[in-house]
């Protein structure tokens, strides 16, 4: 079987799970239940994604981190980490289960899932062949702690930019608590994976040097990770010194994240990016 | 008979003279921006003597001291704290964002000579406008790090690190660039030099004689894979394996077993391939089944892209085909010889730089195409590099301790004085 036979059945899996998942945090479903059937299956896809990222590592004899296609994956992996320690931070914080917690974390849920699947699905028809091969410039020390921070804080961002929307929508249907309650969690995330992202972007700096002699050299790639940092700094001084309405809180959130995701994947897209130094594989 | 007092009539007030915020902040950066266009145009025609040290250091070190002396001096002041405020921060930071987006849709080539260059957007991250926004950015951070200096609060240690960091950094990079150098160097075995040649044709001296005493290049072993041609490209269609005799590889129903395998292989007189430990191509003796097709025997080889030899692969069908991919570099090392005047041997290789004087080298590439091995070093001397090290950590720092006096401050800064500052 080849690794993509075997990604296909990993990801069927997962996949499955995350189905069980979603109806398992479906208010409704999970009042009646027992035990936490969501909780429970989106930890199992989580372990799934723990074993296949295990594998993959194993097989290739090097982290898997040179393409594309393999940070989309820690992404999928990450994504319903941070998720379930929020689901965890929340139900921890309420005393009693209400259903405002069941919602909040039904309604985080979902879109978590709704982009992991659209990540697993764009893998999924973008298959990689498995290439053992890793260039001497990522034969380096800094290279798995600089890729992992970025994934973390990306993920953080990503799920901070979907409780956003879904705060957005819920303001814009009904009058209630909820968005006020959202658009916090949603700023915590983005204010926790701020210091991530700095550092992420100075070890890759560090790296650079060692690598190539010289630690910022304006590559587009770099230039990409600079605009995605420099805006969520700019967002973090809008929010802690200027009176934003909630609604424009919201709309930053969801469309911070937005340059991340034209900073992460557009940028290869650009003319400009063929030169790039930090280009490792052709297949995307 | 009373007399009503007459309503005072609201004077229309000057643009000017409202309290500073967003829009003026927008538009003096844009207008210093705008003014640095034309001056980068009128400069590109002329050669002008470059900053040298070390005023390279001491120009923005005083710009930088005027604007926190300034800073703590005016703190109470309206303009300054406008000056010094997020709003100005904000609008400087976008106006940054904004140029750097230039950087990455205009592809930035120095050698080109078109429209784009003359008003420097071949070149942006080193043009006037690039400058003169980053100038507005460390004038605000320099004022607003005076301003703070007295009247110290929870998170005040974050928010210094945080911003003098950043300060540093922008100095260092702004400072640096006048003593930053990175000429090449290109050694055959057995050759040596003292100097390295930039770009421009400057010659550098090391101050050491460095030898090329050997150079080695590791590969990893060529991959054995089924391809596909999409769109007249062949593309990979099953996954790359490492090579070796006896190996059986299974992919799209395709069998393919390897009788034989040589690293360095020639061809000989009967069509087939012979090992040749000096000169040669991986080749492989593969036997391909594929379904109800007969079994079908034969070389492959791997051609070398940088020399013009093609690959040549087994063909199963219309469309598939079996074939070695060129074997990747897994490493590559230079030994050499340092006299400084005392000898020293050292490795140099990627991720592995050595230092000889005030200069580092770096390997970075080689050329075996031109039979022979030359390795091509890159020797950087980068003075400002302690300065920007010790501002990223800085930063670093700064970003996790406000993340550590983030719930404290957010209470105590819900004070509406405070969200104007």
């Amino acid at each position: 079987m080849t690794s993509h036979g075997f990604f296909a059945i990993v990801a069927a899996g997962v996949l499955a799970l995350w189905a069980i998942a979603l109806l398992g945090y479906l208010p409704p479903l999970a009042k009646r239940l027992r035990f936490p059937l969501g909780t429970i299956a989106f930890a199992l896809s989580w372990l799934v994604m723990v074993g296949y990222m295990a594998w993959l590592w194993h097989a290739l004899q090097r982290p898997p981190m040179r393409t594309m296609g393999e940070t989309r994956l820690w992404y999928i992996f990450f994504l319903p980490l941070i998720t379930l320690v929020l689901e965890w931070r929340w139900r921890t914080r309420s005393k009693t289960e209400t259903s405002i917690t069941q919602w909040m974390v039904f309604l985080i849920v979902a879109p978590t899932i709704a982009m992991g699947t659209v990540f697993m699905l764009i893998t999924l028809c973008h298959p990689e062949s498995l290439d053992k091969s890793m260039m001497p410039a990522l034969r380096s020390p800094w290279f798995a702690p600089h890729v992992i921070v970025y994934m973390v804080a990306y993920a953080m961002m990503g799920v901070a930019a979907f409780v956003a929307v879904i705060a957005l929508v819920i303001d814009y249907v009904k009058q209630s608590d909820l968005p006020k309650k959202l658009t916090e969690e949603a700023h915590r995330l983005v204010y926790i994976a701020f210091p991530l992202v700095t550092l992420g972007l100075i070890l890759g700096a560090f790296w650079a040097k060692i690598a190539w002699g010289n630690y910022w050299s304006w590559d587009p790639k770099e230039t990409g990770a600079f605009i995605t940092w420099a805006m969520y700094l700019a967002y973090i001084h809008l929010e802690r010194y200027t009176k934003l309405s909630p609604r424009l809180h919201l709309g930053l959130i969801a469309g911070v994240f937005l340059v991340v995701l034209g900073c992460w994947f557009g940028v290869n897209a650009l003319p400009s990016a063929q030169m790039s130094v930090h280009t490792y594989a052709n297949t995307n | 008979m009373g007399t009503s007092s007459p309503v005072p009539e609201q004077q229309p007030v000057d643009f000017w003279q409202k309290t500073w915020g967003w829009r003026q902040a927008l538009l003096i950066q844009l207008t210093v921006i705008v003014l640095a266009i034309p001056l980068q145009w009128r400069l590109a025609h002329a050669h002008l003597p470059g900053i040298t040290p070390p005023w390279n250091w001491l120009l923005p070190a005083a710009f930088l001291l005027l604007g926190c002396a300034l800073g703590l001096v005016f703190r109470t002041q309206r303009w300054m704290r406008w000056l010094s405020g997020a709003q100005f921060a904000i609008t400087i930071t976008l106006l940054v964002v904004a140029i750097t987006l230039l950087g990455v849709l205009i592809p930035q080539d120095k050698e080109k000579t078109d429209w784009l260059a003359r008003y420097g957007l071949r070149a942006i991250y080193t043009s006037l406008p690039f400058v003169a926004a980053i100038l507005l950015m460390m004038l605000n951070l320099a004022t607003v790090v005076g301003r703070r200096l007295v009247g110290g609060r929870t998170g005040y240690i974050a928010f210094m690190f945080n911003h003098v960091g950043l300060l540093l950094v922008l100095l260092a990079m702004l400072a640096g660039k006048a003593q930053f150098a990175n000429p090449m160097l290109q050694l055959r075995e057995g050759e040596s030099t003292t100097t390295a040649i930039d770009e421009t044709g400057r010659t550098y001296n090391l101050g050491a004689q460095v030898t090329l005493t050997k150079f080695d290049l590791e590969k990893f072993p060529p991959c054995l894979a089924v391809e596909q041609y999409i769109d007249n490209k062949s593309q990979l269609a099953s996954d790359a394996e490492w090579v070796a005799t006896g190996q059986h590889f299974h992919a799209l129903g395709f069998d393919v077993n390897v009788k034989q395998f040589i690293p360095t292989a020639f061809p000989d007189d009967k069509g087939g391939w012979v090992p040749n430990e000096h000169h040669g191509l991986p080749a492989a003796y593969v036997e391909v089944t594929a379904p109800g097709k007969a079994t079908q025997q034969g070389w492959i080889t791997s051609g070398i892209a940088a020399v013009g030899i093609p690959p040549h692969p087994m063909v199963i069908d219309d469309e598939h085909f079996v074939g070695l991919l060129e074997p990747q570099p897994k490493a590559f090392r230079s030994h050499l010889t340092i006299n400084d005047p005392a000898q020293k041997a050292a490795v140099l290789e990627v991720n592995q730089p050595v230092r000889i004087g005030g200069w580092q080298l770096y390997q970075s590439s080689y050329d075996v195409s031109m039979g022979g091995r030359t390795s091509i070093i890159q020797a950087v001397r980068d003075p400002a590099l302690p300065v920007v090290y010790t501002g990223l950590a800085c930063m670093v720092l700064g970003a996790f301790l406000a993340l550590w006096f983030a719930p404290k401050r957010r209470d105590e800064e819900n004070l509406p004085a405070e969200v104007q500052s």
